[in-house]
């Protein structure tokens, strides 16, 4: 009889001691993202997640993409898969263009870009892909070599912190943010132009579909137009003035060209 | 707080777009290869390719020996490449304002035949061969453009320079000013020559026939420096020749 009290007592204790012990979570989610980008194709990425150990800081672009598949050579560019960033160079005061192919064995590896100008040439040498910092919401082409295969994958840490992507006048090339795809009808794009109303004027969207074709989508503000046209308000819409219900995966980028309205920062789940 | 940290990283990581004079766009170019000489030997490494971009209207109208354009106004080099192994064009990228090369001219890659009289690249061009155009992209242009020449049909090769460049203007005609020797070699002198440009010695046996062919060893004949009157160059001749004539002729006139 006292066995069994002390049978019953001790498992009273450690059911007690179960109900206390939660368990330690970690400090960090992190995650990857496929990407569709097939062979031969060039693709629009973009950065959704953050450096490990790092919430809110950049990436590096060696760490953003999974070489893991892809298709590398031991010496030519032209036969590898390639990653090419456009960036903003203080020292030239102009774009530039970034490229790197997957070197086997030493992984993205930068080439030099020969920026031809009228009378002179100027060789522009990228940073190593180790040291090159990514922001959230930037996008990239990731270019397939035929007879790339594999899925492409984006990997990194998941951030807390609202997704925020800057927006400059003319052709931006970026991405949302996010490791979630985005669906154009479901976030509030404040700081977004709607050209009164006239697609010819207003911010667009270009996406690059899976089989090349580009989609075109504009954003559509004007609260005097017929009734019709009321649920079209803040919305991004088609050529067809109807609302564009089009969701771009995670990891990929489009266009976006703003044509007035000067900078912003989109921050499309409304967090501005 | 965070908008202005959102503001302040973006300026450090740098800005992807495309605003009002910042517009570059962007072109990379190789070829599959493999690419040939007329003589159906393989390009080789260190070989030179050049991108040329053709204006709307006109045509390419080709190459001078000394690796000028013919057309200077309606073509324009836009930068060079060099050959790698594979007997191809290496890969090259390249970027411009759009109002250096507008839509509606054409890009084209063409492969040149710099050997010497040794077989050593980077003498005078000698010949050329050329791709199809491609079509010069907009300023809005929001793709990726490249140029990849790939082989024509089968084991067709992608390129050849089978072209002959031509002679720079005002190229003199070539004369033979000596003649020693005979049986297995002769040593021939050329003289009223200029730097820029390539000399073939030719010979035959029957004058009457007029079949010149080009003696081994006697193309591409090139002065090394400007100033310089004569080309002397020793050139082998069948042992058992009993006649033989000679002629100098100038490459791409």
């Amino acid at each position: 009889m006292k066995k069994i009290l002390i049978l019953t007592l001790a498992l009273f204790v450690v059911g007690i001691a179960n109900a206390a012990i939660q368990p330690l979570e970690g400090t960090n989610v992190v995650g990857f993202s496929a990407v569709v980008a097939d062979l031969g194709d060039n693709q629009i990425i973009t950065v959704p997640y953050v450096a490990c150990l790092n919430s809110d800081n950049a990436i590096f672009l060696a760490d953003l993409v999974s070489t893991n598949g892809l298709k590398a050579d031991a010496s030519d560019p032209a036969l590898a898969d390639q990653l090419i960033v456009m960036t903003y160079n203080s020292g030239l005061d102009k774009l530039v263009y970034y490229y790197y192919w997957l070197n086997n064995g030493a992984g993205w590896t930068a080439i030099e870009t020969t920026l031809v100008e009228d009378g002179s040439t100027t060789v522009i040498t990228p940073p190593a892909a180790s040291a090159f910092e990514v922001a959230r919401g930037l996008g990239f082409w990731l270019k397939r070599a035929n007879g790339s295969t594999a899925d492409v994958y984006v990997k990194g840490e998941l951030s807390d912190a609202n997704p925020s992507t800057g927006i400059v006048d003319g052709l931006n090339l970026v991405g949302y943010g996010s490791a979630g795809s985005m669906n154009l009808t479901n976030v509030i794009w404040t700081g977004a132009d709607g050209g009164n109303g006239l697609t010819t004027t207003s911010d667009k969207i270009i996406v690059v579909e899976d089989d090349g074709s580009l989609s075109y989508y504009y954003y559509f503000t004007n609260p005097d137009w017929p009734g019709a046209y009321i649920d079209l308000d803040g919305m991004w819409i088609t050529e067809a003035y109807e609302v564009a219900d089009v969701t771009i995966p995670a990891g990929q980028g489009f266009w976006y060209l703003r044509r007035n309205g000067g900078n912003f920062n989109f921050e499309p789940d409304g967090s501005n | 707080m965070k908008k202005s940290i959102s503001i302040l990283t973006l300026l450090l990581v740098g800005i992807s777009a495309m605003g009002v004079g910042l517009s570059q766009l962007t072109l990379s170019i190789s070829t599959q290869g493999p690419d040939f000489y007329a003589d159906n030997t393989a390009v080789q490494v260190g070989e030179k390719y050049l991108l040329v971009y053709v204006s709307n209207g006109a045509t390419f109208a080709g190459l001078n020996s000394d690796g000028t354009l013919v057309d200077a106004v309606g073509n324009q080099i836009v930068t060079d490449a060099v050959a790698v192994e594979g007997a191809k064009c290496g890969f090259k990228a390249i970027q411009y304002d759009p109002d250096m090369y507008l839509p509606g001219g054409d890009f084209i890659v063409v492969l040149l035949d710099t050997r010497d009289a040794d077989g050593a690249v980077g003498g005078l061009v000698a010949q050329i061969g050329t791709s199809e155009g491609a079509d010069a992209a907009s300023e809005n242009s929001i793709t990726l453009n490249s140029i990849s020449v790939a082989a024509k049909a089968g084991d067709d090769p992608a390129m050849v320079a089978s072209t002959f460049a031509l002679a720079p203007a005002g190229t003199q005609p070539p004369v033979i000013t000596s003649l020693k020797g005979e049986g297995e070699s002769v040593e021939i002198k050329v003289g009223n020559v200029r730097a820029l440009t390539n000399y073939e010695v030719q010979s035959t046996t029957d004058l009457s026939a007029g079949n010149w062919e080009a003696v081994s060893g006697g193309t591409r004949l090139q002065l090394s420096a400007e100033g310089g009157d004569e080309i002397p160059r020793t050139l082998a001749v069948p042992q058992d020749d009993k006649v033989r004539f000679f002629r100098v002729i100038v490459l791409g006139s």
